[in-house]
C-alpha cells in the first residue's frame, strides 16, 4: 500500500517540470483537453511500475516507453526524463521517496531503502491497474464474456487459473485425440481377426467354431472358451515357408481393400457433412471473414468509446451505430465459430474412415511381399503414407479448406496403377495352388494368433487411453467446478458491492439496480437490471453515462476485493466523463463514504466535475491542480491551490477582465448550485436545464432566510439564549451579504450578467466580486436533513470554519 | 500465486484425491507440476495421464 504526498515530473510525456502536493489524501487535476493532465497519470503509474500503459498493449505497436516516453524535446535524451514520488506507507508511517528515470525504467532509486518502503514499492509494481483510465475501466462492462473473464481475471490476478483451466482442456483434448485414435486401431485388429477367421463378429463361440475347426485338422485339441490371453495356436508347429500366409485369409485381405475401394459409403457420408459444412463457409464471405476478424471484433469494441473506429478512424454517425456494427460483426463470429465446431467434427469422422482404410491397406501389404510384388508393396506404403499425411491436414478449418478439392474429387487419392495392383494381387493369390489342408490349417493359427495378439494389444492399449481421457476429463470438470465455485462466491462479493455502489450513484432512478455476474468455464456473464424490466447486457439499453457509472463501480468493487484494507490509492484519468452532473454528485459521496482511506488521484477536463469533488469534501480546496493550457516548449500552464479569487485576481492584474468575469461566474454558478442543492434551495425548473446565477442566487437566498427564521423561531419557542444569540449574528452575516450583492445588481439574464460582468472595467468588477465573494460564505450549510442543520460561518478564502451550532429545527411542543 | 488461486488449487487437488477416475500418481504429480511458478506444456500432462491411468503395458 502507497499514497503519494509530492509528485516531481521532469521532462516526462507532455511535461518539461511540475511539482504537485498530494498531501496523501484525494487530488483533482481539472484542465481543458491537451493540456497535459494524462502525462501525471502516466507520471504516477511510470513511478510505480516502470512502464506506462498508455504505451503498451493493444493499438500501442512501435511505441515504447523510451522512445516516447521523454518529452518530445528529449526523445533522445531519455535520461532527462524522471519521476520522484515522495509517499508515504501508511501501515508503517514512512516516508520514502521513489524515484525512477526512463533510460534505466526497470530500476528505481528509493530513499531510505527501509525494507517497508521498498516492500511497498514492490506491491505497487505488481499493482497496475491502481492506476486506470476510462477506456481500461469500461472494457469490464461493454466486453463478451469470454474477455470479460480475462480482463476481470487478469485484474485480480485471477488469470493462472484461466491459464490452468486452458491447459488442463488441452490435454484433455489430446488424450481425447489418442483415444480415438487407439479405438480406431481396435477396430482395424478386429477386422483383421474376423478376415483371417471369416466370421462376422467376434462372439467367444464364433472365434471357438473357427479356431477349433483348423486345430482339429492339425489332431490339436478343441479349445473349450477362447480369451485375449488364449494361445490360438497352442501346440501347433509353425514355420516353414508358408507359415504365416494363408491363402484364405490372404484373399479376404486383399478382397476388403478391393471392397472398400469400391464402395465406401460411411466414408462418402462423413466427407458429404464435411463438403456440406464447408460449403456454408464458401458460400458466406462474411461469414468466413468474421470468423478470421473475430479476434480483432473482440479487442475493437471495448475500445468504442466515441463515434470513430478506433482501428482505420472512420468516423461513425454515432457511437451506438458504431457499436451496433461492430456488435453485428461480433454475431456473425459467433455463428462461424459453431461452423468451426461442426466442420471439425465431420472432419473427425472422415479421418476415422481413413484410418480404417489405412488399417486394410497395411494388412494387405505384406501379401504383396510374399508374393513377390516388391513395386506394389512400395505402392501401398506411399499411398498409405500420403492418406496419413491427408488426415494430419484436416486438424484445422483453414487447412482443411485448403484440402476441399481432394475431399470432393477423390479422398482416398487412389493411384489407377494401385488399383490395377490390388486386382492382380487378388488373381495371384487366388490363382495360387490350394495349400494342404494341414498347411492351410498351421498357417490359419500362425495369422489368427498374430491377430489375435494385436487385438489383445490394442484393446489394452484402448484401454488404456480411454482411462487417461477419463482420468483427464475428471481433472479438468474437476478444476473447472472448483474453480467455478470459488470464483462465484468471489463475484458474488463483487457482485453485491458492484450493485449497491451502482444504486448510490444512481438513487434518484435506478434505487433498485442489480447485477448478476455468472462465471462458467472460463466465461464471466454481466447482466443488469434495466429499470425492473428484466436483466440485461450492460451495452443493451444502459445510456453511456451510465455504463461508464457501472463500469467505475465495477472496477472498484473489484479492487475492494483484491486489496481490502490494502486499497489506498487509486489513479483515476477521466472515468466519470459521460456521467452527468448529479450522478457525479452521489459518485463523490460514494468514495468519500465507502472509501475513506483512500487516496483517489483524478483529472477531469469539466470544470463542475473538478467544483463537485471539493464542495462534496472528496478533495480539499487546495487539492486541485488546474491546467489552464500548453505548449510543447513550456508543457503545461497550471496552479495549485483552486482559489478562484486569486486567479481573478492574477487575470485582473494582467488586465483580463473578460477572464476574469469568467471565472467569476462560472465558479459563483457552481458554488451557488452546490449550496443550493446540499440547502435544497427551490429552483425554478428550466427545460434546457440553463439555469444562471440569479436563478441559485433567488433559491440560496430564500431557502437560507427560510432555515433561519425556522431556527429563530425554534431557538425563541426554547427560550434557548445561546442558539438566539448565533441566530442573530447568522441574520447580521446575512444581511451584510445580501447588502453587499445587491449592490452589484446582477441581471436576471446570463447574458446580461455576462455582458455585464465582461463590460465592468478593474474597479467595478473587484468591487462586485467583494460583494460575491461573501454570499456563499455567509449562507454555507454544511448539512441539512429536515430537522437538523448545521450551520457553519465559512469564508471562501479561508476554508471551513467550526461549526457554530448544531440546530434542532422542530420548535418547542406546545 | 494469489491467494484464490491457491486456494482453488488446494481444494481441487483435495476433491481429486478423492475421485475414483484419478490414479493418485496423477493427482500427486499435478500438485507440483500445477504449482510451480510456471505451468507445464499439455503434452507433458497427456504423458502424465497416460502413463498413469489404467494398467501398464508390457
Amino acid at each position: 500500500m502507497i499514497q503519494i504526498q509530492t509528485l516531481r515530473i521532469e521532462e516526462f510525456r507532455g511535461i518539461r517540470e511540475l511539482e504537485l502536493d498530494m498531501d496523501s489524501s484525494s487530488f483533482a487535476v481539472f484542465g481543458p483537453n491537451g493540456s497535459g493532465k494524462s502525462g501525471v497519470v502516466d507520471a504516477i503509474d511510470f513511478a510505480l511500475t516502470g512502464s506506462v500503459a498508455r504505451l503498451s498493449g493493444a493499438g500501442t505497436r512501435g511505441l515504447s516507453v523510451t522512445r516516447h516516453a521523454p518529452h518530445v524535446h528529449q526523445r533522445d535524451n531519455p535520461a532527462a526524463a524522471k519521476v520522484s514520488l515522495t509517499f508515504t506507507h501508511p501501515a508503517s508511517g514512512q516516508v520514502g521517496v521513489l524515484t525512477r528515470c526512463v533510460k534505466t525504467a526497470d530500476q528505481f532509486t528509493l530513499e531510505p531503502n527501509t525494507p517497508e518502503l521498498a516492500g511497498a514499492v514492490a506491491w505497487a509494481a505488481q499493482h497496475p491497474e491502481l492506476t486506470l483510465t476510462r477506456r481500461e475501466v469500461i472494457k469490464y462492462v461493454n466486453t463478451e464474456p469470454g474477455k470479460r473473464a480475462q480482463e476481470v481475471q487478469a485484474l485480480l490476478k485471477l488469470d493462472r487459473i484461466d491459464e490452468t483451466r486452458r491447459l488442463l482442456n488441452t490435454a484433455r483434448n489430446k488424450t481425447s485425440s489418442t483415444a480415438k485414435s487407439a479405438a480406431d486401431a481396435v477396430k482395424s485388429a478386429e477386422d483383421g481377426v474376423k478376415r483371417v477367421l471369416d466370421i462376422t463378429s467376434l462372439l467367444s463361440s464364433e472365434v471357438v467354431n473357427a479356431v477349433n475347426k483348423q486345430r482339429d485338422v492339425l489332431g490339436l485339441g478343441a479349445l473349450p472358451t477362447v480369451t485375449l490371453e488364449t494361445d490360438l495356436s497352442a501346440g501347433a508347429k509353425v514355420g516353414g515357408n508358408q507359415g504365416s500366409f494363408n491363402k484364405a485369409s490372404a484373399a479376404r485381405d486383399v478382397k476388403a481393400v478391393t471392397d472398400f475401394l469400391a464402395e465406401h459409403a460411411d466414408l462418402d457420408q462423413a466427407v458429404s457433412a464435411l463438403t456440406a459444412a464447408l460449403g456454408e463457409l464458401e458460400a458466406d464471405p462474411t461469414v468466413l471473414d468474421a470468423l478470421k476478424h473475430r479476434q480483432l471484433v473482440e479487442t475493437g469494441l471495448p475500445l468504442v468509446t466515441d463515434g470513430v473506429c478506433p482501428l482505420c478512424d472512420l468516423a461513425w454517425p454515432t457511437t451506438d451505430a458504431l457499436r451496433q456494427h461492430l456488435a453485428d460483426k461480433l454475431a456473425r463470429s459467433e455463428a462461424a465459430a459453431e461452423l468451426q465446431q461442426r466442420i471439425q467434427a465431420a472432419a473427425g469422422k472422415v479421418v476415422g474412415q481413413l484410418r480404417s482404410v489405412r488399417g486394410l491397406i497395411q494388412t494387405a501389404q505384406p501379401h504383396a511381399v510374399t508374393m513377390g510384388q516388391s513395386a506394389l508393396q512400395k505402392s501401398f506404403q506411399e499411398w498409405s503414407n500420403d492418406i496419413a499425411a491427408f488426415e494430419a491436414k484436416l486438424g484445422t478449418v483453414e487447412s482443411i479448406r485448403q484440402e476441399s478439392e481432394r475431399l470432393t474429387t477423390d479422398p482416398l487419392g487412389t493411384l489407377s496403377p494401385i488399383a490395377a495392383g490390388i486386382g492382380a494381387l487378388q488373381t495371384a493369390i487366388e490363382a495360387l495352388p490350394d495349400q494342404t489342408a494341414t498347411e492351410s490349417a498351421h498357417s490359419f493359427l500362425s495369422v489368427a494368433q498374430d491377430r489375435w495378439t494385436q487385438v489383445r494389444q490394442t484393446r489394452a492399449t484402448a484401454t488404456k487411453t480411454t482411462a487417461a481421457h477419463k482420468a483427464a476429463t475428471a481433472v479438468y470438470e474437476k478444476y473447472n467446478a472448483v474453480a467455478d465455485a470459488a470464483l462465484t462466491t468471489l463475484y458474488k462479493s463483487v457482485e453485491d458491492d458492484f450493485s449497491n455502489y451502482y444504486r448510490q450513484i444512481n438513487s434518484d432512478d435506478e434505487s433498485s439496480f442489480k447485477a448478476g455476474l455468472s462465471p462458467t468455464a472460463g466465461k464471466l456473464d454481466l447482466e443488469v437490471d434495466f429499470y425492473g424490466l428484466g436483466m440485461f447486457p450492460p451495452m443493451a439499453y444502459h445510456s453511456e453515462g451510465h455504463q461508464d457509472g457501472m463500469g467505475v463501480c465495477l472496477y472498484l468493487a473489484l479492487i475492494r476485493q483484491i486489496h481490502k484494507s490494502d486499497f489506498r490509492l487509486a489513479v483515476l484519468d477521466d472515468v466519470v466523463t459521460s456521467v452527468d452532473a448529479n450522478h457525479r454528485r452521489q459518485f463523490c459521496k460514494l468514495l468519500k463514504d465507502i472509501f475513506p482511506d483512500v487516496q483517489f488521484i483524478m483529472t477531469t477536463h469539466d470544470e463542475v466535475w473538478a467544483r463537485q469533488m471539493q464542495s462534496s469534501g472528496l478533495i480539499a480546496r487546495r487539492s486541485l491542480a488546474r491546467f489552464h493550457g500548453w505548449t510543447v516548449d513550456g508543457g503545461p500552464i497550471y496552479g495549485q491551490g483552486g482559489d478562484f479569487w486569486v486567479q481573478i485576481e492574477a487575470d485582473l492584474a494582467k488586465d483580463d477582465v473578460p477572464g476574469a468575469a469568467h471565472k467569476l461566474r462560472r465558479n459563483l454558478e457552481a458554488a451557488l448550485a452546490d449550496i443550493a442543492a446540499s440547502i435544497q434551495g427551490q429552483v425554478v425548473y428550466r427545460a434546457d436545464n440553463n439555469y444562471d446565477l440569479s436563478s441559485f442566487f433567488a433559491a440560496v437566498k430564500g431557502r437560507h432566510g427560510d432555515l433561519l427564521k425556522k431556527a429563530t423561531a425554534s431557538a425563541n419557542s426554547w427560550n434557548n439564549e445561546t442558539a438566539q444569540q448565533k441566530a442573530e449574528i447568522l441574520k447580521a452575516e446575512r444581511a451584510k451579504a445580501m447588502l453587499a450583492q445587491d449592490g452589484e445588481k446582477l441581471g436576471d439574464q446570463r447574458t446580461r450578467t455576462q455582458q455585464r460582468l465582461g463590460d465592468h472595467d478593474q474597479s467595478r468588477l473587484r468591487a462586485g466580486g467583494r460583494g460575491l465573494q461573501e454570499v456563499p460564505g455567509a449562507v454555507h450549510v454544511q448539512q441539512c436533513q429536515l430537522s437538523r442543520m448545521d450551520l457553519r460561518a465559512r469564508h471562501p478564502r479561508k476554508g471551513r470554519g467550526a461549526p457554530l451550532l448544531m440546530w434542532d429545527l422542530d420548535p418547542k411542543p406546545t | 500465486m494469489a491467494g484464490i488461486e491457491s486456494e482453488v488449487l488446494e481444494t481441487f487437488l483435495t476433491q481429486l484425491a478423492d475421485d475414483d477416475d484419478v490414479p493418485t500418481a496423477i493427482t500427486e504429480k499435478l500438485g507440483e507440476l500445477l504449482a510451480a511458478a510456471k505451468l507445464p506444456k499439455p503434452e507433458q500432462l497427456a504423458a502424465l495421464y497416460a502413463e498413469a491411468s489404467g494398467e501398464a503395458l508390457l
